[in-house]
């Protein structure tokens, strides 16, 4: 009973009838309950011609008017109406808020912003039955029943969120059974120790030109790779032998996929460890992978302007970073170097004499492997020197003199000024970096990278 | 379980006999007496059988007794009984009598005896469980009525609150109705009450299942079950297995009228053919187009008309075939001019039309509607695509135009006679340039908007009772119709112009023309409102679909139905009928859509597979395809004419199959494996509907508001072709270009 006898009483009272019958307010309650279900019900005729799903006010006035009923004002406003509860001592009672509005505030009270207007916007919901992915399509989050199109041969993973969601990747992609079967064919040459059958899976990935379909997943398989096999030296100098045959391949198109390549990349670059053992010959991985960004940002730099921007700043913050070790210092030198003389004279040479300081006393510490890694990267530096050199063919070579070492030492630290003299090609390098100071001090302009 | 099945099986089986026994058990009188009045009893008994329509236990008794067919009543065969034998041993009626009043004192003997049925039910085989159900539910509702009737209303109240979640899922509507139903005059009153009381509702049972349920209701004396079943019930009885959702069927639930009855209406002849061409447009196209062919090749302009020419000819003999004879065909005004140029376009649409089938789905283009605030209520798009209005509940119909030209009306105040030329009218036209334009002169929300073939027109229904006709070039409003007493849910033009249709709240449908102001025709015969009307392609029919879960073919020259299609479960909201004329689609709160054939009046497929109910439907210009748009946000695609052959078309054949394949993968995903029967809701909701009432109860409550419609799971049917989803659009509209492009919209309801 929604409709109680007491309400009824109450009502009767209140318009001035004082005593009611047992039996009457009985009935009354009935039959008004039941009254109030025919008119909700008449009231959903019209939420449903109305194609909502939210019964309102009008609908039941709406009702009300087709049952010749004269309907209720007042209530119809744009939020829904909220009932409050107010407890007596025998029942509970609900009523509407309806507070008082005073005249004069109302009538002072700026207009309500206008509602906007209804406007319309066309797209397509499909193109010869298919649902383009544009953004006024929803994303295929769950399955969309049975129009999925032939099953993706890689059934992409369902990945099951803690906290029930299933989500599934976004993209289906189709692969034909031969695919599958190269695929599979490769990667485990790839493991394979035989160098012959490992150098031919690379070959045949550098030349073969039905893989195209293929690229996504050997990006990601060298991603997870790359990931997977941080400590084997071995296993990841074949995914940057991956990543190099298929940058190699004309048939490929890559770009794309760059995205996705450039982080595997930069960890062989720049990662902490790459080996088992710190004898291990990791600084040649290093080299070829600074080598292949380097290469991909020469390729790729004039259609996306920032790439070559964004890996420098990258390199550059793990030079600067005192904290990080030296094998990831020696990475970013790298990878600056061979990004091109105009980053050595900009981002390395005003660095070099701070960072040096720092290398010495890494290097005179007592512990072998500090001492190793911190050679190599007073030789990478050296090295970095040494196409800045190049750049400057037109300068004669400085005079080895103790004034010309001062001067170096004050540009580029002691230690590594002495290992300039020691240099064949010392002069050369002296007055290079000599004429680089010179310059980043005349323009400042230069730093407008 | 299987046991006690088998034994009521076997109870069934001797059902007459059990009967004929209790009848017959006292009788021990000797000599021929003992032989006459044995005689007599197997009568009786018989008669009884016959009357309550016990088939089986009648041929059974018939062939052990060897009894011939006796045609007196019962009532004289008990007054021809001995009236000695009446002090010994009560003869059938007066034991029914005893029962029935031992049952009638007591208040609780529904409730108690449908809670045996529910109970036997629960335990019988799994093969019988399903029809069981269907069949205790008219049992429950007379039940329930009958309680009301004897004034028993707060066991009434309790009987339905106890046992309603039975029969929630399927008939949760009308329980809804029913349980509010508080005193003898409300059931008097109430049209579902009176419904249920006045018609018997239809049940379909294999034998077996039947005579179980008759054997159960007998063994355990539940003569007030037992009077239901006799009064309300027709069962028929199948052979071979009852299909799961019985309820589709013609013949199932309250329909008025008994199969027969529906399928001797439904013979009456219909002329499906489609409407001549006028003879002067006919004339005056080939004229058009010759002349443009004729005149010299200037831009591929004469070499187009040529070939358009050559197709108008094989248009004109494929409509020649099935064309209606003018005296059948409905009268028109005399063409215009525009019919021409319709027909021209409609040649070269024609051309350009994309076949499309199972392996070739269409392209659809979406409209959606921003900042609605949900109040828009319907929507249609022009045939040219030119325009695009929609309907509100603030009373006015607005106007875009698709072409991004500006809609230009006139100034209010010109002189009619100083408009001479093109230019002039030109001159008075308004200045503004603006896309879009609002029709205002409802006083109500409007329901329906439908615009004329030649853009030319617009017509809409308001809940103010009245239709207006709308001038496209003035933006104006032309005529106002009134006629109907109640809202008006929706119109119609027909596919010619010149007439609508009208639906709405006082349960007819009425046939306009645009020059008189009063209806031509009123349909009257549906049982409650007319939610939808669409006029069949050649004009001389119209279908409605009501609340009262019906379609309706109406002719339009009669003015009378031709044809009753029953079987959804919910209220029809929308209906569409195929280019050709020959199948009609009808769908609506019941989420799933059904497909009868016109001419026979049967129903050719049923598609499941909305989770909301659905709004619109549009078949493709050559009939092979139906297009739905739904609450669900949904716009699906069909296949209708499903011959063996298509299914097997390798596209159909891989779809399935990846379908059976996402089930299963659904199926293990699930964590209640290890439960057969909680598999069998998943698959199957409609297979136990008490399981299945709980489980949806649970998953009704995860449900918010927002989400109502998509947590839902539906059995996709195999017709399903393909799913496109919206982003927050309810599909208000769907419909197909001439070249079969489709056009799907919405308003966007973040």
């Amino acid at each position: 009973m929604i409709y109680s006898k007491n309400t009824v009483k109450n009502i009767a009272e209140s318009i001035g009838i004082p005593k009611l019958k047992d039996g009457i307010t009985t009935a009354m309650a009935q039959d008004v309950e039941y009254r109030l279900h025919e008119i909700i019900s008449e009231a959903a005729k019209f939420m449903q011609h109305s194609k909502r799903t939210k019964l309102t006010v009008a609908d039941v006035n709406s009702a009300l008017r087709v049952r010749n009923i004269e309907p209720i004002y007042g209530f119809e406003t744009g939020r829904p109406v909220k009932f409050h509860r107010a407890s007596t001592a025998l029942e509970d009672v609900y009523y509407v808020d309806d507070e008082q509005i005073d005249l004069d505030t109302l009538l002072e009270e700026p207009l309500p912003s206008v509602p906007l207007e209804i406007v319309h916007t066309a797209h397509w919901l499909a193109i010869e039955g298919e649902q383009p992915r544009i953004q006024q399509n929803p994303m295929p989050t769950d399955d969309d029943g049975g129009g999925g199109g032939e099953p993706a041969a890689k059934k992409p993973a369902r990945v099951q969120r803690s906290d029930g969601v299933e989500t599934i990747p976004l993209v289906k992609h189709v692969l034909s059974k031969e695919l599958q079967l190269y695929y599979e064919c490769i990667t485990e040459s790839l493991q394979s120790a035989d160098p012959v059958v490992k150098s031919t899976a690379l070959e045949s990935i550098a030349i073969d030109a039905g893989i195209h379909q293929l690229v996504t997943y050997f990006v990601q398989y060298i991603a997870v790779t790359v990931k997977n096999n941080l400590h084997n030296l071995e296993v990841l100098t074949t995914a940057m032998a991956v990543a190099r045959a298929i940058r190699r391949n004309p048939n490929l198109f890559i770009e794309p996929y760059m995205h996705q390549l450039v982080p595997s990349l930069l960890t062989c670059l720049v990662s902490k460890r790459l080996c088992d053992n710190y004898t291990e010959d990791h600084w040649s991985l290093r080299n070829g992978a600074a080598e292949q960004i380097a290469e991909i940002c020469q390729q790729f730099g004039q259609s996306y302007h920032t790439l070559k921007t964004r890996i420098a700043r990258t390199l550059l913050r793990a030079f600067l970073d005192p904290t990080k070790p030296l094998t990831t210092h020696y990475g970013a030198i790298v990878g600056l170097t061979k990004l091109g003389v105009g980053m050595v004279k900009v981002l390395v040479l005003p660095n070099v004499k701070a960072y040096m300081g720092l290398l010495d006393v890494e290097l005179e510490k007592d512990n072998p492997q500090l001492v190793d890694d911190g050679r190599h990267c007073r030789d990478a530096l050296l090295e970095a020197l040494r196409p800045l050199a190049a750049s400057y063919d037109d300068l004669e070579p400085a005079g080895l003199t103790s004034v010309q070492r001062s001067r170096l030492a004050e540009a580029v630290g002691s230690t590594l000024a002495e290992l300039v003299f020691a240099d064949a090609d010392g002069g050369r390098i002296a007055a290079a970096v000599a004429a680089a100071g010179r310059e980043g001090r005349d323009g400042q302009d230069h730093h407008s990278l | 379980m299987s046991s006690n099945a088998g034994s009521a099986a076997e109870g069934a089986g001797g059902a007459g006999s059990s009967a004929a026994s209790a009848a017959g058990g006292g009788g021990n009188s000797n000599g021929s007496t003992k032989h006459a009045s044995q005689k007599q009893r197997e009568k009786i008994v018989l008669q009884y059988l016959k009357t309550k329509g016990y088939r089986n236990a009648e041929k059974a008794l018939r062939e052990d007794a060897l009894l011939d067919g006796d045609e007196s009543t019962l009532g004289a065969l008990a007054a021809a009984f001995p009236a000695s034998e009446m002090g010994a041993d009560a003869s059938v009626p007066s034991w029914i009598l005893l029962f029935s009043e031992a049952e009638q004192g007591n208040p609780d003997a529904h409730c108690q005896s449908y809670r045996e049925l529910r109970r036997w039910i629960d335990s019988s085989l799994d093969v019988y469980k399903h029809e069981l159900y269907a069949a205790s539910y008219p049992i429950f509702v007379h039940s329930y009525l009958d309680l009301h009737m004897r004034g028993l209303h707060e066991k009434a109240a309790e009987f339905m609150e106890l046992f309603r979640e039975d029969h929630a899922v399927h008939h949760g509507k009308d329980l809804g109705v029913l349980a509010t139903l508080t005193s003898k005059s409300h059931v008097e009153e109430n049209a579902l009450a009176r419904l249920y009381r006045e018609n018997k509702y239809g049940v379909r049972m294999t034998r077996v299942g039947f005579e179980l349920l008759l054997s159960f209701l007998q063994d355990h004396h539940f003569t007030l079950l037992m009077r239901t079943v006799n009064q309300h019930l027709n069962i028929r009885t199948v052979d071979g297995t009852v299909p799961i959702c019985s309820e589709a069927e013609a013949d199932v639930g309250v329909t008025g009228h008994t199969q027969n009855q529906l399928d001797h209406f439904n013979s009456q002849d219909i002329a499906l053919g489609s409407a001549p061409l006028d003879p002067f447009v006919r004339d005056e196209v080939e004229r058009t187009l010759q002349s443009e062919a004729g005149r010299p090749a200037r831009d591929g302009a004469g070499g187009e008309a040529a070939a358009l020419l050559e197709s108008f000819a094989k248009v004109k003999q494929e409509a020649a075939v099935g064309a209606l004879s003018a005296r059948d065909a409905i009268p028109m005004p005399p063409p215009r001019g525009a019919e021409v140029e319709q027909q021209i376009a409609d040649l070269k649409a024609l051309r350009k039309r994309v076949a499309l089938g199972p392996a070739a789905l269409p392209s659809i283009c979406m409209y959606t509607m921003h900042n609605t605030d949900s109040t828009m209520n319907c929507a249609a798009v022009a045939d040219d695509l030119s325009l695009l209005a929609c309907g509100f509940s603030e009373s006015y119909v607005k106007i875009w135009s698709l072409r991004r030209e500006p809609l230009r009306g006139f100034q209010s105040n010109f002189l009619l006679g100083s408009v001479a030329s093109e230019s002039d009218a030109e001159a008075v036209r308004e200045k503004t340039p603006d896309d879009s334009r609002r029709l205002v002169g409802h006083a109500g929300p409007v329901f329906g908007v439908d615009i004329s073939f030649d853009s030319k027109y617009l017509i809409s229904g308001s809940e103010d009772k009245t239709a207006r006709l709308w001038s496209l070039d003035t933006f104006t409003n032309v005529v106002c119709y009134r006629g109907h007493n109640h809202p008006i849910w929706d119109v119609s033009f027909a596919s010619q112009g010149f007439y609508f249709a009208t639906a709405s709240h006082d349960r007819t449908a009425r046939l306009w023309s645009c020059d008189h102001v009063y209806a031509l025709r009123i349909f009257a015969g549906h049982l409650s409102d007319v939610n939808c009307v669409r006029f069949h392609p050649n004009a001389k029919y119209v279908v409605t679909g009501s609340s009262d879960k019906s379609v309706r073919l109406w002719d339009v020259q009669r003015g009378s139905c031709v044809r009753v299609f029953t079987g959804h479960t919910g209220s029809v909201d929308t209906v569409a009928v195929s280019p050709d004329g020959r199948i009609m689609a009808s769908a609506g709160e019941d989420q799933s859509i059904g497909v009868w054939d016109l001419g026979s009046g049967r129903r050719m497929d049923t598609l499941t597979g909305h989770a909301g109910p659905v709004y619109s439907l549009a078949f493709s210009q050559e009939g092979t395809l139906l297009l739905s748009g739904s609450a669900d946000e949904t716009v699906r695609a069909w296949d209708v004419k499903r011959s063996p052959a298509a299914s097997e078309h390798p596209m159909v054949a891989q779809r399935r199959a990846a379908r059976l394949q996402q089930e299963r993968e659904q199926r293990r995903h699930d964590p209640s494996t290890g439960d057969p029967n909680a598999m069998d809701i998943d698959r199957d909701s409609k297979r136990a509907p008490k399981l299945a009432a709980a489980a949806s109860n649970a998953e009704s409550k995860k449900r918010d508001a927002a989400g109502i419609w998509k947590s839902k799971r539906v059995v996709d049917s195999d017709a399903l072709l393909k799913t496109w989803r919206t982003k927050s659009t309810p599909v208000h509209s769907v419909m197909m270009t001439r070249c079969n492009l489709a056009i799907a919209a919405g308003p966007f309801t973040p």
